[in-house]
């Protein structure tokens, strides 16, 4: 059976090459992007079963632009927001316009991780 | 030499310079959540953060000048194979079975467990810490720097029970 695909996005590489050793790890395919543009271009390509985003990329709400523009074009696509909780709270970005999974609070818990990507990606199947 | 990161990291303006003279002080350097503020506040006095087209490479020192005290701090009081093998694994996951194996088989896997065991202690003491911080960037960059860390562990975490089962 082919492998889940997990996209994260995050311009820390080094959350993205720990995060992605996590989900390998538990039996998943990773790919990943650094900023906007890498993102929507390749998820756009290779179209992923969960994508996992951070929140401050470029700008500080450079998530929500990302999350806005795959919900649009992947409707289905499950999408995880990862960010500190006071990024949000504080500059009220009107999360509950998007169509989120779930939220991720960093220092995201790897089972906890794991267990979101796992049980949205089965929902998503059903 | 100052105990104090903020001042260390006043005084030194390059990433290395700071690096070299965290990792002199061997662990004995003050990192509570009074610190973690005063060394938060230097770092954006140096590098104000923006709403808009942040400086990604200044953001990313961010994460790495807390990874280097976090690291510093958690690997204190070990000898050098375990600095060395912390160090390494920080920079590259794809070593930690490697790594993971030798020790084991230098130490056995119970002592080579419960180095593994005090250091997440250790990290887990820091959060701590840094879960008092206000809310704002200066917490943001310290839970950035962290969260690797959490990621490390639960690799680590994978290959010692890979090893545990090749030695039943």
């Amino acid at each position: 059976m082919r492998k889940k695909l997990v996209f994260i996005i995050d311009d820390d590489p080094v959350i993205i090459m720990t995060a992605g050793a996590v989900l390998e790890a538990a039996g998943f395919n990773t790919a990943s992007a650094l900023n906007e543009s890498e993102a929507i271009n390749l998820i756009n390509r290779f179209v992923p079963d969960c994508v996992l985003c951070d929140m401050m990329m470029e700008s500080i709400d450079t998530g929500v632009t990302i999350i806005r523009a795959l919900n649009h074009k992947h409707p289905h696509v499950p999408i995880f927001l990862m960010s500190s909780i006071s990024d949000a709270t504080e500059h009220n970005f009107k999360l509950d316009e998007l169509d989120l999974a779930g939220f991720l609070k960093k220092p995201v818990d790897p089972e906890t991780m794991i267990a979101a990507v796992q049980r949205s990606i089965e929902k998503n199947n059903h | 030499m100052s105990k104090s990161p903020a001042h260390i990291f006043n005084e030194n303006s390059s990433l290395d310079s700071f690096k070299e003279a965290i990792r002199l002080l061997n662990g004995d350097f003050f990192f509570d959540t009074d610190e973690m503020l005063l060394l938060g506040e230097a770092y954006f006095k140096r590098y104000p953060d923006a709403f808009h087209h942040r400086d990604r490479n200044e953001v990313l020192m961010g994460y790495e000048i807390v990874r280097i005290c976090v690291l510093e701090k958690a690997v204190s009081g070990y000898d050098q194979s375990v600095k060395d093998c912390l160090r390494s694994i920080v920079k590259d996951v794809s070593l930690i079975n490697r790594h993971v194996s030798s020790c084991v088989k230098d130490r056995g896997y119970e002592q080579a467990y419960a180095v593994y065991s005090e250091i997440m202690q250790k990290i887990n003491e820091i959060k701590y810490c840094i879960d008092r911080l206000p809310l704002g960037m200066v917490k943001e960059r310290f839970i950035g720097g962290l969260a690797i860390f959490y990621n490390i562990s639960y690799i680590v975490n994978v290959a010692f029970k890979a090893q545990k089962n090749n030695h039943l």
